[in-house]
C-alpha cells in the first residue's frame, strides 16, 4: 500500500514522534507506515484520515500489480 | 497542544492500575524495568529452588521454596501480556513475531532433547530449555521495546 504520509507530515512540519503522539502510536509505527513496511488497520487509517482531514483513499493507495 | 510530559502514571499504588501510554517518553524505561526485574526474580527463585534440594531439609519450607518459581514465572507472563496490551498495533505485530521465533527455538530444543534421550546421552534438565526459551523471548522483547521509542 502506497501512502503520502511523509508529504502530509512535512507540510505541517511535524516530526515522526509528534505524528505518533497525535495518533497515539509509537514513532517506530509511523516510520514503518511511511516506509511502507506496514499497512495500518482500518481504525488507524481512519485516525490518520481524520487527523489530516482527508479521505482514506486520498492518503493510501494500493500498489498497482505488474 | 499535546501534553506528553504529563502522561506519567497517576498512581503507583497498584501495578495493574498503572497506565503509561506508548507515546510517553517514559514507556520504554517503564517496560524495560518490568521485563528485567521480572526475569531477575524468576532466575533468583529458580536458583533458590535448585539449591533448596541440597541445603534445606525435607518439609513444608523446602516445598514452599521449590514452588516459588511458579509465582515468578506467572509474573513474567503477566509482564509480557501487559506489554502486549500496552503496545500499538505495529509493536503488537512485532511481539507476535518474537513469540513465533521463540516457539521455533523451543521446538528445536525439545526435539534435540528428545534425540539426546533416545540415544542415551546424559540427561539434561528440561529446565534449560525453559530458561533458553524465556531468554530468547526476553531478548527479542527488550529489542522491540527499546526500538519502539
Amino acid at each position: 500500500m502506497k501512502n503520502i504520509l511523509p508529504e502530509l507530515r512535512a507540510e505541517r512540519g511535524w516530526t515522526q514522534a509528534e505524528l505518533g503522539a497525535r495518533l497515539k502510536v509509537s514513532r517506530q509505527t509511523v516510520n514503518a507506515l511511511e516506509t511502507e513496511r506496514y499497512e495500518p488497520s482500518l481504525s488507524l487509517a481512519f485516525a490518520i484520515a481524520e487527523l489530516f482531514q482527508r479521505p482514506i483513499e486520498a492518503i493510501f493507495r494500493p500498489k498497482r500489480r505488474a | 497542544m499535546l501534553d506528553i510530559e504529563n502522561s506519567l502514571p497517576q498512581s503507583k499504588a497498584c501495578f495493574t492500575s498503572v497506565e503509561v501510554p506508548m507515546e510517553s517518553p517514559y514507556w520504554p524505561k517503564f517496560a524495560v524495568r518490568g521485563v528485567v526485574s521480572s526475569q531477575w526474580a524468576y532466575w533468583c527463585s529458580l536458583a533458590s529452588a535448585a539449591m533448596s534440594v541440597t541445603f534445606i531439609p525435607p518439609g513444608s519450607v523446602r516445598t514452599l521454596v521449590i514452588l516459588t518459581p511458579t509465582l515468578t514465572a506467572l509474573l513474567c507472563v503477566f509482564i509480557a501480556y501487559w506489554l502486549y496490551r500496552q503496545s500499538d498495533e505495529y509493536i503488537q505485530l512485532r511481539l507476535l513475531r518474537c513469540v513465533t521465533i521463540t516457539a521455533i527455538v523451543v521446538m528445536f530444543c525439545t526435539l534435540g532433547y528428545f534425540f539426546m534421550e533416545l540415544f542415551g546421552f546424559p540427561h539434561v534438565s528440561l529446565l534449560w530449555v525453559n530458561l533458553l526459551g524465556w531468554s530468547v523471548f526476553n531478548v527479542q522483547l527488550l529489542f522491540v521495546v527499546l526500538r519502539a521509542r
